[in-house]
Order: C-alpha cells, then structure tokens, then sequence
C-alpha cells in the first residue's frame, strides 16, 4: 500500500499536519503515479499548452472520449459487470466534470490499454482495481491482470488464470511488492508486482466455487494476508447487518457489534482513518476512527487503547445523509467521500458535517461486483438477500490510494483528488470567479476553510500564507477593474466595493488606499462606489478611523454634494484629526449646521472647548430669536449639541464620544465653565445683558441645562471647597438672571418665562436644601415669594406640585427661619399649596387645621383618618360637622368606625346632615349597618330601627336588586312596616319575601305566581332571557317548598301547561326544562301520585311521548330518591353523634377519680364531714354538695367548667410495622426472566457447507493494521478466518479459527473486525 | 463614462517612480501661505483670500526628469490660535515652506522661530525652504533680501522671493524642493509615520502590467 500510510519507522504520534506533509511530499516527489506527479496549475497550462500528458485535466474530459469507450464495448459475460447501463452516459450536453475542490482525472494511458487490452485479447471489462508502491494493478472480467507503472504504461499482464473467471479481488502487501489476487470462482493467486510473475497459488485457503470477494494483507510485521469468502445459505429474510469488530490479539475477543439497518439493496461500508480528535479538555489525541455507513446513516467510532493494551471503541456521532450511500472512503481526516447509487460523488467535511461538493460520477461507468455477489460465475445458488446486497457493492472498484479516489469504470480509471487550496485559487480565478475566490481566500485566511489541503504550518504562520496568497488575488481582480474601466463595464460598483471589503478583511491598508486607489481614482463613478465603500466600515470601526487626507478630503467632498450630512457628520466625527482637511471640513460644518462636527474639531484639533461655547451660542440666540413661535429643528439640534457638548465637559469626558487625554479634564472643565460664566459675549453690543450664554441656554431649554449643571455638580470640581465656591457663584449668577431687578417684557429677547424662571428656583431651592449654598434673606424671601405666586396661567399640574416640593424641601431644611410663619402661611395659601400649609400648621399643633388640609388634597386626603382618630372629641365633631359630606365620600366606611367609636350619639346629627344627598346617606348608612352587623370587639352600635328602615327605603329606592338578600338577613326592621316599604318601592321579589316571613304563604305565592305568568309573557315576546324565567320559577318553586303543604302549589303546575298551548319548539324546550325543574323541586313535598296525575293529564307538556315522560320520571325519581337518602343519613348521623356523646359520658361517668385534698376548699371542713354527697371534679377537687352552688363548677379551677375528665394514659400500643409481601421474605430470590429462547443450531449451521456465496467487504485499509474487518450479513452460516503467513512462500497457512463464542456470534451478526498485534 | 473610455491607466506613463512626500507650509498669519499653495495647485490668485481654518489639504503632483513627485501639502492657519496645530502637520513632512511677507518684518521674525522649531521637532532630514511672499509689493519692502538670503544660507534653507500674486518663483521653489528631497532612500521618517508613503513600484510588476496594456 501507499508509503505514507504505512510509514514503518514513523513516530507513534503521528500528527494530522504530519501525514498531510508526507502526503503532500510525496505527491511532488516521490509518488511515481503520474497524476499525483503533475500539479496543472495556471503557469503549467499556460507555458505548456502542447503538453500532453498521460493524465488529463478535467477539460480533457469531453464526449468523444465516452463515445469512444462506448463503441469499443463487446459483449463479454463483463458487460453486465456494469449495471450502470441506466444513467451511461448518453448526455450530449454536459458541464465541466470537475468541483471547485474535488478534481476529477482520467488516466488516459491505463485507459487506453484496458480498452486495447478488451479488443485484442479478449479481456473483458475491468472488474477490481488496486494500488501500491508505484504500481497499479486492474483485474478484468476475463480474468487478466494488469500491471502498470506510474507512468500509466503497460509492465506485465497476466493471462494464465483466463479460466478462473472474473477477478473479484486485488490488493497489494503492505511494501507493493507482492499482489494478491482473487477470482471470482474462489481461486487466489500471490504474485511479485514488479514482473507479474505467480509466487504461489492460495488453494487451501478458499473453498472453490466462491468468490473471493476481498483479500487483504493487513499485518506487515507477521506478513499474513487474510482472505475472506462467506459461505452463504438460502435465507429469505436480509437481516440487519451488525458490524462486529473482533481483536485478535492478544486473545479473541468482540470489541464492539452495532447494528446497521437499512434497505436491502444498501451495502455496508466500512473505512478507517486515523483523526486527529479534540477531546472534551481541549488537548488533541490522534486515533483511528471508524466511518461506518449503511444506506444514508454514517456512525463514526473513535478506537483507543486504555491504560493496558485493551482495546475500546467509542461511538463519536452519528450522520444521516439525504442519499443511499453505495461506498464511503477517508479521503483525508477530516473529509469523507461518498459514493451514493446514483453515483454522485460527495464530499463531506466531517467536522462540520457538511457536503462541500457533489460531482455527478455518472460518466465513469463504475464497474459494479454485482455479478460476484450475485454468483453468477459459480451458478448463481446464491440468496436473493445477497443478491441484492451485492446490487451497488462496489468495494474493489472505488479505493482510495493517498489521498485519490480511483474509480474503476468498465473501460476506464478515474482519479479524484482534492485540489489543494492554491489550485482551488487558482481554478476560481482561469474562471474569473473573483468573488468566490476571493471568499474562499477569506476562508482561508480567517481558518475557517473546509478540506484544506496543502496549507500547513503554524496558525500565524498559515495565516500569513494565506493572507498573501489573497492579496494575490486581489490585486488581480483589481486589475481586472482596470480592464473594467477600458470595457465600460457597469458592474464596477460591486467590483470596488468587493474589493474594498476584502482590503479591509485582510488588513491590507497599503492596498487598500494604494494601489485600488490609484485605480479608482482616475474616473469619478469608482471613486464615488469607492468612497460609499468606505463608510460603513469605517462606522463599524473594522477600517481604522485614519484615512488618508487626499482620500478623507474627497469622502467629505463627496458627501457634502449628495447632502449626506448624517453620515458626513458620523464620518467626520469618527475620523482622526490629523487626516482631515480641517479648513474644509469646518467650512462645510457651518455652512451645513454640523454642530456636533463642529464641536468635534474645535475641541480635539484645537484643545480649544471655550471656542464652541463662544461661536455656538450667539448663534443659538440668533436662532431663538426667528419670529416663529415654536424652535426650528435647526434650532434645536444646535441647542442640544451645545447642551450636551458642555454636559461632556463639565463631566471631563470627550465629545461626542471618547475620554479626553490625560491632563485634559481639568482644562476642559475649567474652560468651558470660564466661558459659560462670561459676563459678555465677544461680539457684545451695548444693550447685551449680563450673563448671554447662561440665559440663552435657560431660554432654549431650562430644563435640559439645570439638568447639565445638576450633573456637573457631582463631580469633584464643585464638591470641594473651592468648588463651592463656584457653585455659589453659579447659582448666585442664575437667580440674578431669573429675579432680575428691572422686569422684562415678553417681547424682550431675553424674556425668560416663568416657567423657566421656575425651574431654576425650583432647582436653586434644592441646592440650598442640600446646603451646598446659602442665599441670603432677601434673596430667599423673593425666591419664597415668586414660588408662591398664584398663577392663573396654564400651568401644569405637576409644576405646582414641583414648587410646593420646593418650598417643602426649603422648609424642612429649616431654611426658611427667617421668614415668620403668618407670612409663609399666606404665601402658600395664596399658591394654595396645601402640603405646606399642612405642615405650617402641624408645626402649629393646630391639628383640627391639618386635618382639614388634608380633607382638602385629593391626593392624600385618605391619609387622614388616623388624623380623624387622635382629634380630641370636641376638635373631631368640628371637622366632621363640616366635612361630613367629603369625608364619607373619600371612605364611608372608615367614617363610619370614626362616628361608631367616637360620636354614636351624634349620628342623628350626621344623617340629618347628609338627608340632601340621598346617595351619600345611604352609603354611610351602609356602612354603619355593616358595623352594627359584624360586631368587632371595641365597637358596639345598635342601630334605631328608625335608621335600619330608613336605610331600607334608601336601598330600595337606590339598590333594589340587593333588596331581596338585605331582608332575608337579620334586616332588623318592623316587619308590617318593611312590608310597606316594599310596597311603596313596589319591589315585588321583596315583598313577596317579606309575605313569607309574616307567614302569609298564599298572598306570596300568588304575587310570584303573577310575576312568574307575567315574566314568561315577556319571555315569549323574546323580551326577557331565558335565565331570568328559570330563576323566577326556582323562586317559586323555593316558597312552595318552604310553604311545605300550606300551600296549593297546583295553580303553577297549571300555568306551566297552559303555556304549552302555542306551538314554538324552542319555546317548549324551555317549558319542559321549566317543569321538570319544578316538579323535581316539589316531589319532596307533594303526593308523587299528584303528579303523575299531572303529566299524564298534559301530554303536551312532554310532547306525548313516552320517552319524554320517562324522562321526567326518572327525573322526579332520582330527586325523592335523593331526598330519602338526605334524611336517611341524616338519621343515622344524628343518632351516631348521640350514641357518641352518650359514651362519652357514661364512660366519664364511670371513671374513678383521685381526691387532691382531703377538705372542701369552700368550707374548709373535711370532706369526711359530710351530709349529702362528695363531688369532685376531673380537676381532683373535691367538694360537698351542699357547698357547691349552681351551677356546679369548680372554684378553683374556674376555666374547667363542669365535670372535667382526667386524661387518660394512652398505653404505647406497638406500631405494626409494615412488613413485605410474603414472597419477598425469601433471601434466595433470583430475577428470572422470561424463558431463554432456544439457540440455534450450530453445529448444522457450520456442516451446511453444501451452498456457497459470499458477500463482504475486508478492509484492511485502515491505519490500523491489527484489524481486520469482516462484513457478513446474518444467518450466513459459519465463516472461516484464514490467516496465511505470506512470507512462507509454498507454507500451507495457518488457519486460524474463531473461538466458539465468536462463532456463536457469528450466527447472528455478519461484521467483524479483528485486531492483530 | 465616456471619458473613461480615453482614460489613462494611472500612472501608466513611462516615469520609473512616483515619490510621495508631505510639505508643510507654515507662517505668521496673512503672509500668503494659502495663496503660494493656490497659486501652485490651481494657478489661481485670489484677492482676499479667506483665512484658512486649522489647516487645509491640497496635493499637486510635478514631474521631474524621470521621477514623479506628487506632494500632499498641508497648509496651516497662521492665526496663533492654531499654533498648537502645527506639530501634527510637521511631524511626519518631509519637506516644509516658512513663509513671511516682505513687507513685515514681524513676520519674518516670526519665520525663524517657526525654522528653529523645525530644526529642533521636525524630523532631522526635513527640507526647509524660506519663501519671503509677497514680492511684487517690492516698493513696501521691509526685509531685505540679503538679510534673508544670508539668514538661509546659515541655516542651510532654500530660499526664493516668490509671490503669489504675479506667480513668481512659485513653482520654482516647490520644483527645488522637489529636487532636493531624496528619492531613493526607502526608510525616512515618512514609512514609519505611515503618513508620507512613497511608492515605488518593482520595474518588473511595472513592465508586466505595461505589456499587457499595449
């Protein structure tokens, strides 16, 4: 086999980019195939053109080649080697053969020969395929072998086993010295590679007749081959395959069997390949890994050794793949080529599990061994399972050798091999795919490609290559823009822009603003796509903010013509000082209005942060000053710029973005704070007020800037001392703006509104609050009273409040001393600020006055009740006989405890008070019903029954629906008078209750009876719902039953059928339900008879017939059922608890009880002394009977009434402990599962050695040369093992036969793999 | 469009190199920077010239024997507020103007010190040219040319009377400083400030791509 899997001498350590090394070292040197020696890049094709080698490029490839074949075609028994006479190629149209990765070859020299070799000497078609040293090996149909060298010519053939049938195995030893080859009628022959010549003819080692479908020799230390032919019975069913992997050494055992299940037609695949595996730690291990593959599921398994030397395979993942897989080959570690039976090739990147690349393999005519499975040579007494297993087999016709896939066609040998990431380059560009090239360079570059090959070395260093390589073809693709310029093609914009994201990509500045560049410069549409180009990077920051000046020049240029100012200004912003032409840029800031650019540059060029405050805010007033009442929106992006500008400043940060340098913070600070306070601005005119800056930015926004100050007061430079001292002086200049002396009008430019002027008293109050400055009393005394003004304006609510916190927080802060108490208390109840009086007067101790401010605030007037509840009485029945009405509004409930607790007798009063305000009265009447209703402890209100019918009428006149539930309770009324306010509220449900309760049944009854009539006309007018019918007759129904006989409930049953008399369906289903209800509600009081009698006398009710009347029978009867099970069991309960309490007694009675004392507590007389009877309690106090009073209880234990009973001793009882079932008890108890199956035969399985086939795939291919893989379909029978020392040249070799509990195994598994140390 | 058609592979011409240099002109305020560097890039005089801001940036290219010289010039304020400017321009150039007026001898006090500066910040190998604008107001003159040659003489700078005005001396002065500056030399101070690159193209990339366009 290949050197460079088999390195004798190598590390055992081998690492990924070491074997890639070799392989690629090899490949250029010393592979002597010839198509792995020439490497067709560009220079080669382009120097060369005439040269024709033996292999082909994949443009070689074309239809006349096919046809050639195609007319060369005998009809050997070969031609149905091939079934891939379906989809042959017939197709004129066809694209290029090769992918962007794989490339795909014909070697034309073998071809050429196996198509001679077919026509002259009859040698059939090719059949199997091998390759080794530098030789490659074909065997064909007719059983001719043919060796080539690597320069595709012809060295030997051999023809002297023509009659052994097809060939339908080839493999080299591991030095590609010896060729084993295998036919198909079970003959195998050992011969030297370099001269053809038969070494030794393998007799014993098959049985004849069966095809050798796989020799192998995988041991290169014991020279031992292994050839493998499975004896086949008939069997009809095809089993699921199961790979069963054995190691041989040191002694036999199964390392792992899996199941592979699929269709029939799917034959398993093995392959091996040594990975390179990132363990769950991170560090890398290199292991073989197994693929195998059955239909469209690959399983991979990792094989390691532990600590010893046993063997373990571990499952790794699990791929499922859109196709049926007919063969599967490492192709490298980290890609996989499979074959699938529609014979496209894919290439998967095992990692990711990606297909990379599919290439249609349609034209190879792959030689399938579908005649060997089948049998056809040895009489077909095959199975049809394996027939049909061996449908797609082509294991000796696609193997790998290094990193090529041969696919053997019937007349010709293909070579796939990946392309190494140059080629691939390279490919893409012969074809102008700039972009793609250009991707999968970025690929590269950023080590995210996939099926890499031929870059190595260390990640920096690959990096770099790759880099190179890229910038490479960059610089192509650019030039392929130049043409572009020459072409007048239209797609540059995307070229440039390509260009520049790659430029940028791959770091590659000096391309980037050289060389594209220069290119672009000279034609204004590139230039524009070129500069478009660089603004999102540069946004996102993935280009430097550093352009060249003749470029950043040019990008504001551009931009100032298409009026992008946004991102001109994002742009400018962003961009690094020293590569802006700042002449230009500041020119086009001002004329555009690009405040924060502006801003930008004056502070980062220049270091100059007072300029911005100087130029801006004149031009800000200006802009304040325009006519139009509301601010333009120039406007106001100037003021918020200069806003926030002076905020960053006065926070020591950068602006827009960024931390000022070191050292800055301080000047920057220092100096905008210099110039907001400047007295006059620099272009002053005569009639400037003081302070410009300041109040220009009051009148833009007062809020937004007090906020600014507010947040630079928090930092050190107005905390400290000195800092105060600023703070003072800031806040002095702020009052002296909003209180100035000589009062403006609206109409002056520098009017500041009061709200404005608010705002900075507000935010003044909280300095001084905080005390940071102090203000002195005539200051405060103006600011106090401008606070406390009463605007009529329309001022927002939350203005109000905001003052009144103000002059709150001033007043808690015990700042306002000075000011007397009168003067405040005018002041705020000319503002009406309600909180501040309140607080005036607590400090008052004038509480009767706090609670009435608080009664007055909507907000927490709800606050006052604990208020309410510490007045004195007197201070209490002053506030309530004014604010009754507001305070049972706000909560009568809570009023109503207040006048329960405190002012019972003064409810009259109240109540009087209320009488013009029904609504009012009614809920405080609520309320106190409530209390006198639900007694809680401390409260005690009886009610006048004056006020309960008083709030009776009240309920019925505002409440009726809750009328009804009112009186069933204890409504404490005069019943006749209740009865008469019902009336006169004409509330028939409550008056018909109230009947009830004076026990006048009939007159009820005959009301709701009337209603009930009354509602069911209404309802059949549609009027009414359906709900409020059926509440109505479970009403009635209800006062007939409590009537309980008084009553002659007939004349309802008799309403119910007469309205059955018109005929409406939906209608009647409601009467129905109607009755049924009704007689089911009175069988409990009623003769049953009676209605029965009833029903039957109004068929119509039940629509007459049976069912319907069994309906409601059985409806009736379930309801006196359950009404005798009611009373039943409410028999047995009553009786129950009795029979309880009566044992209780007894036993109590019985009991003995223990005297404490030996005299009576109450006379002190012995209790010998004694006339009548001793009593003793449960206690053990004793008494005499005639001391005892009633009723008896013990005096000296008065909490035990009665006779209490000693408590009794409850004896510790065992607990039963819960035992297992009596089966578990027994110690000895074994699982026992269900009855072993039998086992089948062996023996007769082994003897039927009658029928022959075979089926399998042996690959020794593997890395791991101890394992030999064994592919057998179940119930196969037995298999035999040969293990042969081929060494021993005419040694009969040692047959080595697997253990019984293998082959035991073997009866039901078909894949082995054993390992041979 | 259509004038693409016609275009010209940049730098297609046959000259073996284009050097790349940054000049930096510098000077008391109104003395004529702005103009010297209009009158050199444009051709163009204007009366009042607005005072430049910060600084501004123009390049020019000139040829000369087989070498192409293509200058980024910035033009700094000469407004004392912008002086803190100065150092970021002058840095990285490879070759400065000091301008003065000759009809104000403050400015060419003012000049000397911005040479003195130079001599001490500015990269060693800088080449430095006096220019005393404004020469066709020869009638107001206040610096003698003697004084000024002498003065360049010591200080080993070039020196011309120029004026932007009547284009004299302007594009002979930056011609000589053209001439001046070195060619070959590959590392100056420019490469490592990344700020004045200079490309110079292999001869054999530069044929190849030649071939192909003919």
């Amino acid at each position: 086999m290949a050197e460079n899997e088999f390195v004798p001498n190598s590390d055992e350590c081998l690492v990924t980019e070491a074997i890639n090394l070799d392989i690629e070292e090899l490949d250029n040197t010393e592979y002597a195939i010839p198509i792995v020696e020439e490497s067709p890049t560009l220079e080669s094709i382009l120097m060369e053109p005439d040269y024709e080698s033996l292999s082909e490029t994949e443009d070689d490839i074309v239809v006349p080649l096919g046809e050639k074949l195609g007319s060369s075609e005998t009809t050997s028994i070969g031609s149905h080697l091939s079934l891939n006479s379906l989809n042959k190629s017939s197709k004129t149209a066809h694209k290029p053969y090769s992918g962007v990765i794989l490339r795909h070859v014909i070697l034309k020299g073998i071809t050429s020969q196996i198509v001679s070799a077919n026509e002259r000497v009859n040698a059939g078609l090719a059949s199997a395929v091998a390759a080794g040293g530098n030789m490659l090996v074909i065997g064909t149909s007719h059983g001719l072998i043919l060796g080539f060298d690597s320069s595709q010519t012809l060295r030997w053939c051999d023809q002297e086993t023509r009659h052994q049938g097809s060939i339908s195995a080839l493999c080299f030893n591991y030095d590609g010295s010896r060729v084993l080859a295998g036919f198909v009628r079970g003959h195998i022959l050992m011969l030297d590679s370099s001269n053809g010549k038969v070494l030794r003819i393998l007799t014993d080692v098959h049985p004849l007749d069966t095809a050798v479908l796989h020799v192998k020799e995988f041991c290169p230390i014991y020279h031992c081959y292994c050839i493998l032919n499975l004896s086949v019975q008939s069997i009809d069913s095809f089993e699921p395959v199961t790979v069963i992997i054995v190691c041989i050494r040191p002694r036999m055992r199964v390392v792992l069997s899996h199941p592979l299940t699929g269709a029939a037609i799917a034959p398993p695949q093995l392959s091996w390949q040594l990975v390179v595996i990132q363990t769950a730690d991170g560090s890398r291990v290199i292991d073989p890994v197994l693929a195998l593959a059955r239909d469209n599921v690959v399983y991979f398994y990792q094989v390691y050794t532990e600590i010893g030397t046993r063997v373990k395979l571990s499952p790794l993942r699990r791929m499922t793949l859109p196709y049926m897989i007919s063969n599967l080959r490492w192709l490298n570690p980290r890609s996989l080529v499979v074959l699938d039976t529609q014979e496209k090739l894919h290439l998967l990147d095992v990692r990711a599990q990606d297909n990379l690349e599919t290439l249609d393999m349609s034209r190879v005519g792959i030689s399938y061994a579908s005649s060997h499975f089948k049998g056809l040579s040895t009489g077909g007494n095959v199975s049809k399972a394996m027939a049909l297993a061996g449908e797609r087999a082509c294991y000796n016709t696609v193997i790998v050798f290094g990193t090529q896939l041969l696919l053997l066609g019937t007349k010709s040998l293909h070579v796939i091999c990946m392309r190494t990431w140059t080629e691939r380059l390279q490919h893409l560009i012969v074809q102008k795919r700039f972009p793609e090239a250009l991707a999968l360079g970025l690929s590269f570059y950023q080590d995210k490609g996939k099926a890499v090959i031929g870059l190595r070395g260390s990640k920096q260093r690959r990096r770099q290559i790759a880099r190179d390589k890229v910038c490479e073809v960059l610089v192509q693709y650019m030039d392929e823009l130049n043409q572009c310029l020459v072409d007048e093609n239209t797609g540059y914009d995307t070229i440039v822009l390509t260009c520049v994201d790659y430029c940028i990509q791959l770091e590659n500045l000096d391309l980037l603003f050289g060389k594209l560049w220069d290119i672009v410069f000279e034609s204004e549409g590139l230039k524009t796509s070129y500069l478009h180009a660089l603004e999102a990077p540069l946004l996102d920051g993935s280009l430097q903010p550093r352009l060249p000046p003749l470029i950043a020049q040019q990008l504001v240029t551009l931009y100032d013509q298409e009026d992008k100012v946004d991102s001109l200004e994002a742009i400018v912003v962003l961009l690094n000082v020293d590569c802006l032409d700042i002449h230009q840029v500041t020119t086009i800031c001002r004329q555009r209005g690009l405040w924060e650019a502006l801003i930008y540059l004056q502070t980062t060029a220049l270091g100059d942060f007072t300029a911005p405050i100087h130029q801006l805010v004149p031009t800000l007033q200006n802009l304040l000053q325009d006519p139009l009442t509301t601010l333009s929106r120039d406007c106001i992006k100037l003021g918020n710029a200069i806003l926030v500008y002076t905020s960053c400043c006065l926070a020591g940060r950068g602006f827009p973005k960024d931390e000022l340098p070191e050292g800055m913070p301080q000047k920057a600070k220092a100096d905008i704070l210099r110039a907001l306070l400047a007295q006059h601005s620099s272009l002053a005119n005569d009639m400037e007020r003081q302070y410009p800056y300041l109040r220009t930015l009051l009148q833009f926004d007062a809020k937004g800037f007090l906020d600014v100050i507010a947040i630079a007061f928090q930092e050190p430079e107005f905390t400290s001392e000195m800092g105060l001292r600023h703070r003072q002086r800031l806040i002095d200049i702020l009052l002296g703006i909003v209180m100035s002396n000589t009062p403006l009008t609206p109409k002056n430019i520098d009017y500041i509104t009061l709200e404005q002027q608010f705002m900075v008293l507000i935010f003044v109050a909280n300095e001084v609050c905080e005390s940071t400055v102090t203000l002195e009393y005539n200051t405060l005394n103006k600011m106090i009273d401008i606070l406390c003004i009463d605007v009529h304006m329309e001022l927002s609510k939350d203005f109000k409040t905001k003052r009144e916190n103000a002059v709150l927080g001033l007043l808690h802060s015990k700042k306002l001393c000075n000011i007397s108490d009168n003067t405040l208390l005018n002041l705020a109840n000319r503002a009406k600020f309600i909180r501040v009086v309140e607080l005036l007067y607590s400090a008052r101790e004038d509480w009767v006055a706090v609670c009435e401010c608080m009664i007055l605030e909507p907000l927490r007037h709800h606050d006052v009740w604990p208020w309410l509840e510490n007045l004195p009485t007197v201070s209490l029945n002053q506030v309530i006989s004014v604010h009754t009405s507001t305070l049972v509004t706000i909560n009568a409930n809570q009023f109503a405890t207040i006048v329960a607790t405190r002012l019972q007798n003064k409810i009259d009063t109240i109540l009087q008070s209320l009488t013009n305000n029904l609504s009012l009265e009614y809920k405080l009447l609520g309320a106190l019903y409530q209390i006198a209703q639900y007694k809680e402890e401390d409260v005690s209100l009886e009610l006048t029954t004056e006020h309960l019918e008083r709030y009776l009428a009240l309920m019925c006149e505002l409440e009726p629906a809750h009328v009804v539930a009112h009186l069933h309770g204890s409504h404490g009324c005069r019943l006749d008078e209740a009865l008469k306010i019902v009336q006169k509220w004409n509330c028939k449900d409550a008056e018909a209750v109230m009947l009830e309760k004076l026990g006048n049944y009939q007159e009820a009854f005959d009301l709701l009876l009337k209603q009930f009539e009354n509602r069911l006309e209404i309802y059949r007018q549609d009027e009414a719902s359906e709900s409020e019918t059926v509440h109505a007759a479970i009403q009635l129904a209800g006062i007939c039953r409590r009537s309980a006989g008084n009553l002659d409930w007939m004349p309802l049953v008799e309403v119910m059928f007469r309205s059955h008399s018109e005929n409406n369906k939906q209608k009647d289903i409601l009467n129905g339900k109607l009755l049924r209800l009704i007689l089911e509600s009175l069988s409990g009081t009623s003769i049953l008879s009676n209605i029965l009698e009833q029903i039957l006398r109004n068929p119509s009710a039940t629509s007459g017939t049976m069912g319907d009347i069994r309906q409601l029978l059985s409806g009736v009867l379930t309801q006196s059922r359950y009404e005798q099970t009611l009373v039943e069991t409410t028999a047995r309960l009553v009786s129950l608890e009795l029979h309880k309490a009566l044992e209780t007694s007894l036993r109590d009675a019985g009991r003995a009880c223990g005297n404490v004392s030996i005299t009576c507590p109450v006379c002190r007389q012995p209790l010998s002394h004694c006339s009548d009877h001793v009593v003793v309690f449960g206690c053990g106090h004793g008494y005499h009977l005639t001391c005892l009073g009633e009723p008896k209880s013990c005096y000296k234990c008065l909490n035990t009434k009665g006779w209490a009973p000693i408590a009794t001793n409850v004896a510790h009882t065992r607990k039963k402990q819960l035992l297992p079932p009596e089966f578990l008890h027994h110690k000895d108890l074994v699982l026992r599962l269900a009855p072993s199956c039998s086992i089948p035969d062996l023996e007769g399985t082994l003897s039927a050695k009658t029928q022959y086939g075979s089926i399998g795939s042996l690959s020794s291919n593997s890395p791991v040369r101890s394992f030999v893989t064994i592919v057998k379909t179940s119930s196969f029978g037995h298999l035999d093992l040969s293990i042969g020392d081929m060494s021993n040249d005419n040694g009969i070799p040692d047959s080595v036969r697997l253990p019984t509990c293998i082959l035991e195994h073997f009866s039901q598994t078909c894949i082995i793999h054993a390992p041979i140390l | 469009m259509a004038t693409r058609g016609t275009a010209q592979r940049p730098n297609g011409s046959t000259q073996g190199k284009i050097c790349q240099f940054k000049l930096v002109l510098l000077g008391e305020s109104a003395v004529g920077k702005s103009s010297l560097v209009l009158r050199f890039v444009k051709g163009q005089f204007h009366e009042y010239q607005e005072s430049t801001i910060g600084a501004a940036f123009l390049t020019q290219t000139v040829c000369l024997d087989d070498t192409t010289v293509k200058f980024e010039i910035w033009d700094t304020a000469g407004q004392e507020r912008y002086h803190s400017l100065a150092p970021m321009y002058y840095r990285g150039a490879q070759a400065a103007i000091v301008v003065y007026d000759i009809t104000n001898q403050d400015t060419f006090s003012r000049a000397q010190t911005w040479v003195k500066e130079l001599q001490r910040q500015a990269s060693p190998s800088i080449v430095i040219a006096l220019a005393g604008n404004k020469a066709d107001l020869a009638n107001k003159r206040v610096v003698e040319y003697d004084e000024a040659q002498t003065y360049a003489d010591e200080n080993g700078l070039l020196f011309m009377e120029t004026s932007a005005k009547t284009a004299m001396n302007v594009n002979d002065i930056f011609l000589a400083i053209a001439k001046k500056l070195p060619k070959n030399e590959q590392s100056g101070s420019a490469s490592t400030s990344g700020q004045g690159r200079r490309l110079v193209e292999s001869d054999g990339q530069k044929a190849a791509t030649g071939n192909c366009c003919k």
